[in-house]
């Protein structure tokens, strides 16, 4: 990438974003903090929207295919899921570690930044690649928000031995609003699927893997009808369903079954 | 939930259903192992997947009206029996997910257990068989007892329960072939994978041009003593364009000339139309210590060397063969009642005709872009529309849960 100094300027994010956390979590009663802070948050996903916006310009097509690149928008989402939700709940927590995973997953990209290549492969030449993609991202980042909800919870249980029950309200609405996301996303790749390769599901590695994390997910909705499964159940099975969810976005890649995936762009 | 319970006394609940879910899969591993490892193959063909369908649907509206108070049809009905046997499939498909599937090298053992084939394993179809007839019930007692507040969830139910059957059993119908086509001649013979006819379309194809277009080449760093490609993931990737530049490992590379269709005289290459005329450029390559190495890089093609520019004793640069962009076939559609069709076929973008649908599948991958062969996939699959349906229904199914998830939200 010779457009843009990446490591420096997601640097800079990460210390606004920092800041911001810090204006927010320090005596957040004091409306002065509280909305300097916010506002800190907020100039720092605009930054990165607009490098976003000026990677697409320079690749000349959408920044969606590497994972590197789906991990800029997995960032922008999840913090914006955090903003959000912490606008709603007013959980501190909330808003400290989904910014810190949505930076982490910046880091990840400078650690090990990515060939920013400009070349499509044909298959993915079409209309359904950024809904597609997008669809799936905004889903990721709300299952990855739910999960971090889990974690709290199962720590809170195990180590503090007692949990909030409002809590898992949040993790409800984040895995409902995540989990159509993901299901349209599934869709669409299934619709998309018959154009491209002549068929809506082949069982192709990927294809496995997407479906695994959506019946995960599943169990979770139906475990949280009438309470059917008890609630430390469930808050593992958040846990687990992000493990598979993070298999099917990079583990597929190193998976044995996987060699002979189609899905796999951004080995060559 | 009452633990104090003694299993399998009304209400069934997880107990049943971890021990039920579990029997399924133990009964699939020994069936499996007992037929020798061929798993539902030759069961699942034509017509047996409308039997199947049929007694499926039976059996579910014999024990929705029949056996409606019946204690296995209110378990399967319930929330835990949903879990159980969506455990039971996921359980099947971890199994799909972790071990290469439909692999010649595959063991004895791994084979004999179904492991290596898991989509015509035993088990698979069991957990698949319960998924549906859970699945059905709970459809059907939504539908019976109907309410609009219900709507996303009976549509949701409903449309994957058809995906289920109609991607399970109805794509057994599903007809995958290939022509392969040469310019300039007509064909209606469709081929299998492996290349032998084994049906006559009731159309024909005539390729009149095969077209691809290219990204331009990479230039890329060697290992002289190695012969493989310097990969490291900090190195920018230096495409092949005037002017263009870029560092690869301690070199600086820079393109100074680039011609796309090409051809060396003496020692420099020259703009030529002919075929097999491949890209080659003339690059500047400086390292960290000021040296600069001047020369052609040329990719080469099916009747063209490669050039490649040695830089030091560690590493020389080559062109990499350019990558495809996109490729059209212009093909005529002939058949006995319409006059012909021309159209233009490409990837992402498949033809419909008759039942059948065209897509641009391959071409003579030596020959590149001079290639005057065209592969052509012809599919047709009598379901799609039904599984259509439930696509539609479960993306309906999840507008739904986005607006009442919000809805809950606002609460």
């Amino acid at each position: 990438m010779d457009w843009i100094n990446f490591p420096i300027y997601t640097c800079f994010i990460l210390i606004i974003w920092m800041l911001g956390l810090l204006f927010v979590s320090i005596n957040s009663k004091r409306r002065f903090n509280s909305t300097l802070g916010n506002l800190l948050l907020i100039f720092g996903v605009l930054m990165l929207i607009a490098m976003l916006s000026v990677l697409w310009i320079n690749l000349e097509r959408p920044p969606l295919r590497t994972l590197g690149e789906t991990r800029l928008w997995y960032s922008i989402f999840l913090s914006v899921v955090g903003l959000i939700f912490y606008w709603r709940w007013k959980y501190n927590w909330f808003l400290v570690f989904s910014f810190s995973m949505s930076g982490l997953f910046i880091i990840l990209n400078i650690i090990y930044p990515e060939n920013f290549n400009k070349s499509l492969m044909p298959a993915l030449h079409s209309g359904w690649f950024v809904p597609h993609v997008v669809v799936y991202i905004i889903s990721y980042a709300l299952l990855g928000a739910s999960s971090i909800v889990a974690v709290k919870q199962l720590f809170d249980t195990y180590v503090k031995g007692k949990s909030s029950s409002n809590a898992i309200s949040l993790a409800d609405n984040l895995v409902y609003l995540g989990f159509s996301f993901l299901t349209m996303g599934l869709l669409f790749g299934a619709l998309w699927a018959k154009e491209a390769w002549g068929h809506y599901w082949t069982w192709d590695p990927k294809e496995t893997w997407a479906f695994l994390t959506w019946s995960v997910y599943l169990i979770y909705i139906h475990g949280r009808i009438k309470d059917s499964l008890k609630e430390n159940t469930a808050m593992w099975v958040l846990a687990f369903g992000f493990i598979i969810l993070l298999i099917c976005w990079f583990g597929v890649n190193y998976l044995p079954s996987t060699a002979n995936s189609v899905h796999t762009y951004s080995k060559t | 939930m009452n633990t104090n319970r003694p299993t399998w006394t009304k209400p069934w609940s997880y107990k049943e259903g971890i021990l039920i879910s579990l029997s399924l899969l133990v009964l699939g591993f020994g069936l499996e192992y007992l037929s020798n490892g061929i798993g539902t193959d030759n069961l699942l063909i034509y017509p047996n997947n409308l039997y199947m369908g049929i007694i499926i649907v039976t059996l579910i509206l014999f024990l929705a009206i029949i056996g409606k108070s019946w204690t296995i049809t209110e378990w399967l009905q319930s929330t835990a029996a949903a879990i159980c046997s969506i455990g039971l499939l996921l359980l099947v498909s971890l199994l799909m997910g972790l071990t290469l599937q439909y692999d010649d090298g595959a063991g004895e053992t791994i084979r004999r257990l179904g492991l290596s084939h898991i989509l015509t394993s035993w088990q698979y179809l069991l957990a698949n068989l319960l998924l549906l007839l859970s699945l059905g019930l709970t459809t059907i007692k939504s539908i019976w007892n109907f309410s609009w507040n219900k709507l996303g969830f009976t549509i949701s139910h409903l449309g994957l329960w058809i995906v289920i059957f109609g991607g399970n059993f109805g794509s057994i119908q599903l007809e995958r072939l290939q022509v392969k086509l040469i310019e300039g001649e007509i064909s209606n013979i469709a081929h299998n994978n492996s290349g032998s006819p084994i049906k006559e379309l009731p159309f024909a194809i005539k390729l009149n041009d095969f077209i691809l277009e290219e990204y331009n080449p990479k230039i890329a760093l060697v290992y002289n003593e190695a012969g493989i490609m310097f990969k490291d993931e900090s190195s920018s990737i230096v495409i092949a364009e005037l002017g263009n530049y870029g560092t690869i490992s301690n070199w600086n590379i820079e393109i100074l000339e680039y011609i796309y269709s090409s051809a060396k005289a003496g020692n420099k290459y020259y703009q030529i139309n002919e075929p097999g005329a491949a890209p080659s450029a003339f690059i500047r390559a400086t390292n960290l210590t000021g040296t600069t190495v001047e020369g052609w890089v040329h990719c080469g093609s099916f009747n063209r060397q490669y050039e490649s520019l040695k830089l030091d004793d560690e590493y020389s640069a080559i062109m990499l063969f350019p990558e495809p962009k996109e490729y059209i076939s212009k093909i005529e559609i002939l058949t006995t009642e319409r006059p012909p069709e021309s159209i233009s076929l490409e990837v992402n973008k498949p033809y419909y005709i008759d039942g059948w649908k065209l897509y641009q599948m391959g071409y003579d991958y030596e020959l590149g872009r001079w290639s005057n062969t065209s592969i052509i996939e012809v599919i047709r699959d009598p379901w799609l529309r039904i599984v259509y349906a439930g696509i539609f229904m479960m993306l309906a199914g999840a507008m739904f849960m986005f607006w009442v998830g919000s809805k809950k939200n606002m609460k």
